[in-house]
């Protein structure tokens, strides 16, 4: 099957071609059959691959080219591919869950006018996303991360009527280019001193690149910088609530479970840079803590189910890049799978919801939908008490290793630890507001809506029950020592890939100090865990249930809650300290541009009619001054011939 | 200033050139186009005299012939023909453009006086009775002597330049076929022609 | 070659060949009647013939002499065209001042 693996790359490819050239005459259903087996039959293979590869096993990469690209003396960058433990994991995640939701957009999608251009716009993702897991060199990860950049912009703006849709989709993709330069840097640096771009030339060179060691936490930090553009960290995640704007399994698949993980994805791969980066590493790691936090609250205070969703994300994937930046690299991917689950299956019992209830979105006027939506309402609760961190749930596993490796980091690892626990509490809180505000307590709902309020359909409601299969047991790949002798599946997994990076550090001499907690101190922390979902939970059950309470109408939020509504206020603080000044110089440079260069070019123009104005007088139209001319000829001729010889 | 005044050439020589200038002058001062044409007929009888004072027997009586019988008949005939006015006035200072070309024109005179007056070539023999010889088959003794003026002249012609000789007439038949017809009447449907 | 011809020397006879031609070339620019403009071009041919005669009889080459008797038919037959073209334009614009014949001026 390993030699198939190129129609991996090749099925959503022809999948976007056959779909965008044909979309304005295709049968709806045909479209979404091929825009669906562009995605299924790659994770087919991907499966198949996978036994193949045998990757408990197996420790070096399968390479395959596709096409030849860039030869440029000696810069040679292919389309080339590279299938190891990491790819495959990424690549599983994304046909698996990629096609699920490409079933589910052909429920939600139904009757919508650009339904044949939605699955057009899905297949290219996936295909960009594709080449950016699988390529095996920086530049071709490049080519993928733009590429799902641009299609996140097509689909957000998908309603590209509504003009809160359009807008949202350039503030997603030009927030995200303010990352990439970051990433360029980071290419370009990488070139320089190694010499090449493919990883495994990289890797093998870095030993002995030390003047790359110098500047090693500058390259990092570079890298990082793409990443927070594309995975939504402080301070550019002001993108993703507002790309709620685009249809749900848009939501779902591009800021849940693929793109918004592709920083994530880029710090495993590039693992010997960041092992290597301690200060950098340190960087990502407060930054991720601190983002995890503060998204969580604003979570708190969202009334749109979509915003909730949005900022949790934000906030888990903080949890990823505190994962990463602690050198926790087996829990950051394990998070990025468990979150992919849990957060799609969320993503998607959402849209369920507001499929339901007519595109309302505003949970102030939902409430007792368990009633209605039995399906919908068991699913959601699994993948909300995974996110919580309830164990046996996916979610407690992978959080908890976190926060344990966190704890165990030499230096401010408690600190980082203390705040993925405040974390914690609030994400349990407001997670299960969610869940009481929609689906327990008093019906708020608009009558025309209850009237038609039903279960949605089987293509719909079968993704949800296979997510919430996978979100309810994927924790149980890497489980604990101390919990019945522990599972260890993906450490095992991962080690060819990350054992590179220990590789390097030791080339290089830099001594890392050892994680080590106790076992005592292991299970306290797991306690810990458990007990601060619960408490949020609970109190989370007072207030909504027990109490009964509601969010105010949008003016109703006062103080301190009105300025956490407001998003505290970033977005403006963007636009006036930012922005404007940006404009404003822009406007200058433009008027200046029209003013000189304009000028100048005009003004070539008008030298030359000035010339010729002033030749064209030589043509009297007299003969008498012809003949005058062609004497003066003739003596020029002479004189020269004269004086200098002929 | 070699001229022995004594022989008779050199004097004559003087003459012609006397007069010669004087007239060309008055050629172009004169404003009555029917004198600038009688006194180019007379520069034109000096300088035959002039060339048959250089011993170029054949040339002189061409350019009677030519020049003076045919050529300056037809410009007389154009002149009545034409009736042409006396020019009101020499404009030669008012244009310029023209100020200039006689700036120009002084200095082209004074370079090409240089070069005939600086001209300094070797002295050699040359034959007083002109002769002409042309080999008709190279290496055997069959060649045409001719002597005398009229008789080189007529040989060269004949037998080194044919050939600009026969594209000569072909000249001359298209220049007659183009004067016809440019100076052709129109045809007669207008009455006014 | 002689620079003495039947007694003149050879810059005599060039000297007057070039004042003819100066006096040809002044009459092309300054006369504004096309007949006299014309028989200046006949003088300055003239000067030209004089100065090939002169050299055909100091270099002993009758070549010179051939030259001048194509010359002299090659200015016939201008003046044939000439003259018939001065005739064209008095047609016309009843005028030959040179000057005035000016449709092409910008």
């Amino acid at each position: 099957m390993l030699d198939l693996f190129f129609l991996v790359i090749l099925l959503p490819l022809l999948g976007f071609l056959v779909n965008g050239f044909l979309y304005r005459k295709m049968n709806h259903t045909l479209a979404a059959i091929i825009g669906i087996s562009a995605v299924a039959i790659p994770f087919f293979i991907t499966v198949a691959a996978l036994f193949q590869y045998d990757p408990m096993h197996a420790t070096k990469p399968y390479n395959f080219i596709l096409l030849e690209w860039i030869h440029a003396g000696s810069f040679k960058v292919n389309f080339a591919y590279q299938v190891d433990q990491l790819s495959l994991y990424m690549t599983l995640i994304i046909t698996g869950i990629g096609s699920l939701i490409h079933v589910y957009s052909m429920g939600y999608m139904h009757g919508d006018a650009g339904f044949n251009r939605f699955f057009v716009y899905l297949n290219l993702f996936i295909f960009s996303m594709l080449n950016l897991v699988l390529g095996d060199n920086l530049v071709l990860m490049f080519l993928g991360w733009e590429g799902v950049g641009v299609c996140s912009y097509l689909l957000i703006g998908f309603d590209y009527h509504k003009s809160s849709a359009a807008n949202a989709g350039m503030k997603a993709f030009i927030t995200n280019r303010i990352g990439d330069v970051g990433f360029a840097v980071g290419i370009f640096l990488t070139y320089w001193y190694t010499g090449s771009v493919v990883y495994t030339d990289v890797i093998s060179a870095l030993p002995n690149a030390i003047p790359f060691k110098e500047i090693i936490n500058w390259v990092a930090f570079a890298f990082f910088i793409g990443a927070i553009g594309k995975s939504a960290q402080i301070p550019l995640y002001v993108w993703l609530p507002d790309a709620m704007a685009g249809p749900t399994p848009v939501s779902a698949l591009i800021h849940a479970a693929t793109m918004v993980t592709a920083g994530v994805f880029m710090i495993a791969r590039l693992n010997p840079i960041f092992m290597a980066a301690e200060i950098a590493s340190d960087y990502i790691a407060i930054t991720g803590a601190v983002t995890a936090l503060f998204a969580a609250t604003i979570g708190l205070y969202q009334t749109d189910i979509k915003k909730v969703l949005a900022y949790s994300t934000v906030s888990q994937l903080g949890y990823m890049f505190l994962a990463m930046g602690v050198g926790a690299y087996t829990a950051g991917m394990f998070h990025l799978m468990t979150h992919a689950f849990f957060k799609a299956l969320m993503f998607l019992g959402s849209g369920s919801v507001i499929h339901a209830m007519h595109h309302e979105q505003d949970m102030r006027n939902m409430g007792n939908l368990k009633n209605y939506m039995k399906i919908t309402w068991i699913t959601f609760m699994i993948g909300t008490l995974a996110i919580a961190g309830i164990p046996p749930f996916s979610g407690f596993f992978s959080k908890d290793l976190i926060l344990e490796k966190a704890f165990g980091h030499h230096g401010i690892g408690p600190l980082l630890w203390g705040l993925g626990f405040l974390g914690a509490l609030t994400t349990a809180f407001y997670m299960f507001r969610l869940v009481f505000l929609t689906f327990y307590g008093k019906e708020r709902i608009d009558h025309h809506v209850k009237h038609h309020l039903h279960e949605s359909p089987l293509s719909i409601t079968f993704p949800l029950m296979v997510l919430a299969i996978g979100a309810a047991f994927a924790g149980l790949l890497q489980v604990p020592h101390v919990l019945f002798g522990g599972v260890h599946i993906l450490d095992d997994f991962f080690k060819p890939i990350f054992s590179q990076g220990e590789v390097v550090v030791q080339a290089w001499g830099i001594t890392k100090e050892p994680h080590h907690i106790s076992e005592s101190t292991e299970i306290l922390l797991m306690v810990l865990s458990v007990g601060i979902a619960l408490t949020g939970i609970i109190l989370a059950r007072t207030f909504f249930i027990g109490k009964g309470l509601v969010p105010p109408a949008d003016e109703g939020f006062k103080g301190l809650p009105k300025v956490i509504y407001n998003k505290y206020f970033i977005d403006e603080i963007y636009q006036a300290y930012i922005l404007t000044p940006l404009i404003e110089i822009s406007d200058a440079l433009a008027d200046w541009d029209k003013k000189f260069i304009d000028g100048a070019v005009v003004g070539v123009g008008k030298l030359f009619l000035t010339l010729s104005d002033s030749f064209r007088r030589l043509q009297t139209g007299v003969v008498g001054d012809y003949a005058l001319y062609i004497v003066m000829g003739a003596f020029f001729v002479l004189y020269y011939v004269f004086f200098k010889g002929a | 200033m070699e001229l022995e005044l004594s022989n008779p050439q050199p004097l004559l020589f003087l003459i012609f050139a006397g007069v010669c200038l004087g007239s060309s002058l008055s050629v172009i001062l004169q404003k009555n186009p029917v004198i600038s044409a009688v006194s180019l007929v007379l520069s034109f009888f000096a300088l035959a005299g002039i060339y048959a004072v250089m011993n170029a027997i054949f040339i002189a009586t061409m350019q009677v012939l030519v020049y003076t019988g045919a050529i300056m008949v037809l410009v007389i005939f154009v002149i009545m023909l034409l009736s042409l006015r006396e020019e009101t006035n020499l404009e030669i200072w008012r244009n310029p453009v023209k100020q200039v070309g006689i700036v120009f024109l002084v200095v082209l005179y004074g370079f090409l006086l240089m070069a005939a007056v600086n001209y300094n070539p070797e002295i050699g023999n040359g034959a007083p009775v002109e002769s002409y010889s042309f080999m008709i088959q190279e290496g055997q003794n069959k060649g045409i002597e001719v002597t005398g003026n009229t008789a080189s002249v007529g040989a060269s012609t004949f037998l080194d330049y044919l050939l600009p000789f026969e594209l000569v007439s072909i000249l001359l038949t298209a220049a007659v076929i183009g004067a016809v017809v440019i100076a052709k009447r129109e045809k007669l449907n207008n009455p006014n022609t | 070659m002689n620079t003495i011809i039947s007694g003149v020397p050879l810059t005599y006879y060039l000297t007057l060949a070039v004042i003819m031609f100066a006096t040809g070339v002044l009459g092309v620019l300054l006369r504004r009647n096309a007949v006299v403009i014309f028989m200046s071009v006949e003088l300055m041919l003239n000067s030209v013939n004089l100065v090939f005669i002169s050299f055909s009889k100091a270099m002993g080459n009758i070549g010179g002499e051939v030259i001048v008797f194509f010359v002299m038919a090659i200015a016939a037959a201008e003046a044939a065209v000439g003259l018939a073209i001065v005739i064209a334009i008095h047609r016309h614009k009843k005028t030959v001042f040179v000057d005035e014949i000016n449709l092409l001026k910008w």
